[in-house]
């Protein structure tokens, strides 16, 4: 693992960079301890188009349905000179609370993907549990493939192909089982009562699930 | 003169002019008989009456000429055996002429001691001659057992060896009558002055058959060697028996297919009748044409001189088939059949692989991940820096 700032090699336990000193109790002087909202994708920069946009949305969404403990998010924004890309989504995987389908996905199953488009830097922070199966030659042809597109402008494609990339690799590490819906679903009477869930099937989705509890809502 | 007539007196030239009458009468009278002389032969015939047949004379001379006797050689007698008169009978008219097959079957006939019924049907037909029809025997028959065939006789093959270079019809036992001889020989003339592969038809009956390794290439002296030729061994009733033999040159030269379809074609130009004779010519003129469509395939350089000692090379769809060897055909069958059974086990590979994806993509299937145990890092609670951040400008 590298330190975010300086990209020197960290090995476990250290608490702070050894060369750069380094920690998460640095970023929380700049950017706080407190838990941010965000959605799945956060275009501050307005980078991408509407058809983009919602392109991405059914990609994450098959991302989410084939794992249901990960997820894949995207920051896209122009940063401040005292801040880096790595040093952001660290950050974010730390203190964000992304809107998910799921409220058990844990942020150790989350992978960021976070674009500076004026810095034309990009950075992808992966979590505890899924660091393990993205080695440096992976994530090298994955970065390259993703700075191939944001190159071009293309943001909605880098978006696509670090989702699709990274669940190929997920999907060697995991293990594959049939999908059974949830067991315990809202009846017809919950909406009247003024309650609507949280997450789940809030847009349709890429390849609708014929017994997914959204089809019946 | 003139002057003494002209003072004589009326009676005397009374005289002298009925004297000169009298004496032109006399001249004109002895012209016109001078004209229409009369003839001596018409006066001898007057004189001489024609003989004439008396009843006895005429019954001596049928019981002296029997054979005159035969119905046909004299005119019928409608009135029975009595004639009254011979001569009215010979000046009536014809009924039917004489018959020359009731008049030839007489074998003890005085006028014709010597030829027979046989000999006049080489230039008259038979319906003519009241004979049956030969053509009977020459309809095709049924086809011949092979375990019936037999060789033909080395006298024959000495015949065949013997025939000469341009005696293209080789037909040592006559086989063929004289006039379809005739025919054919003219016809394989004509076609070896034109065409540059020569034929050359040999007639074998329709229960024999070569024998094994017998040496073509010393037929008609040994001229099938010196060019391009094609030898047909034809069994007489048997087209579909046809052996056909051509050069090495033209045998490397041409397909497979033009050598099979010139067979089948001339086969199925000779039972369009069932005449045997009519057969082996339909068969022969369709063969020449062919040759003459090979030699414009082949182009106008003749092939070259066949080596000696090479013999002629056989062709027909049942020695094609069986001249590739066994051994090998049934290689090609297993390596057919194992690379038929190799693409179809792909296949079958590939279709339940794609049956098992559309099958996994209509039930739905979700991954799930590990959950190691981590320790975390630069104070992360769930990420410690890991990731890959690049510049992509």
């Amino acid at each position: 693992m590298k330190c975010p700032r300086c990209q020197a090699s960290v090995t476990p336990e250290q608490t702070t960079c050894p060369a750069c000193g380094f920690s998460a109790t640095l970023l929380h002087n700049y950017l706080g301890n407190q838990w941010v909202r965000l959605e799945r994708i956060t275009d501050a920069a307005h980078c991408l188009r509407l058809e983009d946009a919602r392109r991405a949305e059914v990609i994450l969404d098959d991302f989410e349905r084939s794992f249901p403990q990960a997820f894949f998010a995207v920051y896209l924004g122009a940063l401040p000179g005292n801040l880096n890309v790595a040093e952001l989504g660290f950050w974010l995987l730390n203190q964000g609370a992304f809107n998910t389908h799921s409220v058990s996905r844990r942020n150790d199953f989350g992978m960021v993907l976070v674009v500076d488009p004026t810095a034309k830097t990009a950075c992808i922070s992966l979590g505890y549990a899924i660091e393990s199966c993205f080695s440096s030659r992976i994530m090298s042809r994955l970065m390259q493939a993703v700075g191939s597109h944001l190159k071009k402008g293309a943001f909605g494609l880098a978006i696509e192909e670090a989702s699709l990339r990274a669940g190929a690799v997920l999907r060697k590490h995991a293990r594959c089982m049939p999908w059974q819906p949830e067991a315990a679903t809202l009846t017809d009477a919950v909406p009247d009562m003024g309650l609507q869930p949280l997450r789940g099937g809030h847009r349709p989705a890429s390849r609708p699930l014929a017994d997914s509890p959204a089809s019946r809502l | 003169m003139s002057m003494a007539f002209s003072y004589t007196n009326p009676a005397a030239n009374h005289r002298s002019r009925s004297l000169c009458a009298a004496l032109l009468c006399m001249l004109c009278g002895a012209i016109a008989f001078a004209e229409v002389p009369p003839s001596a032969d018409k006066a001898e015939e007057h004189a001489l009456p024609l003989p004439r047949w008396s009843e006895h004379e005429l019954k001596a001379f049928r019981d002296s000429l029997p054979v005159l006797n035969s119905p046909g050689v004299l005119p019928p007698n409608n009135k029975g055996d009595s004639i009254a008169d011979i001569n009215e009978l010979l000046r009536t008219p014809l009924s039917s002429g004489p018959r020359l097959d009731h008049f030839f079957n007489q074998r003890d006939s005085e006028l014709s001691p010597r030829l027979q019924a046989e000999d006049m049907r080489l230039f008259l037909p038979e319906s003519i001659l009241g004979m049956p029809d030969q053509s009977q025997s020459s309809t095709a028959q049924l086809p011949t057992p092979l375990a019936a065939l037999k060789d033909v006789s080395p006298e024959f093959l000495a015949a065949c060896q013997q025939s000469l270079p341009k005696e293209y019809l080789i037909d040592p036992e006559q086989l063929v009558p004289e006039i379809q001889n005739h025919d054919m020989m003219r016809l394989l003339e004509f076609h070896a002055r034109d065409a540059r592969i020569k034929l050359f038809v040999l007639m074998i009956g329709h229960d024999q058959q070569l024998p094994e390794g017998v040496e073509l290439e010393k037929i008609a002296s040994g001229s099938l060697l010196k060019s391009d030729a094609c030898l047909l061994i034809y069994p007489l009733g048997e087209p579909w028996r046809t052996r056909l033999f051509v050069s090495h040159s033209i045998h490397n030269q041409i397909s497979t297919g033009f050598l099979s379809d010139t067979i089948q074609a001339c086969l199925h130009e000779s039972l369009q009748t069932s005449n045997v004779h009519d057969q082996l010519r339909r068969y022969t003129i369709h063969l020449s044409t062919r040759l003459f469509w090979l030699q414009k395939a082949l182009g106008t350089e003749p092939a070259k001189k066949t080596a000696a000692g090479q013999s002629l090379a056989e062709f027909s769809p049942q020695n094609k088939t069986a001249a590739m060897p066994s051994s090998e055909s049934v290689m090609v069958m297993a390596v057919w059949i194992a690379g038929s059974l190799l693409l179809l086990g792909l296949a079958g590979l590939a279709s339940r692989q794609w049956l098992r994806r559309l099958r996994l993509r209509r039930q739905r299937r979700i991954w799930m991940l590990s959950e190691p145990e981590t320790v975390p890092r630069l104070g992360g609670a769930f990420t410690g820096g890991g990731g890959r951040m690049i510049r992509y400008a």
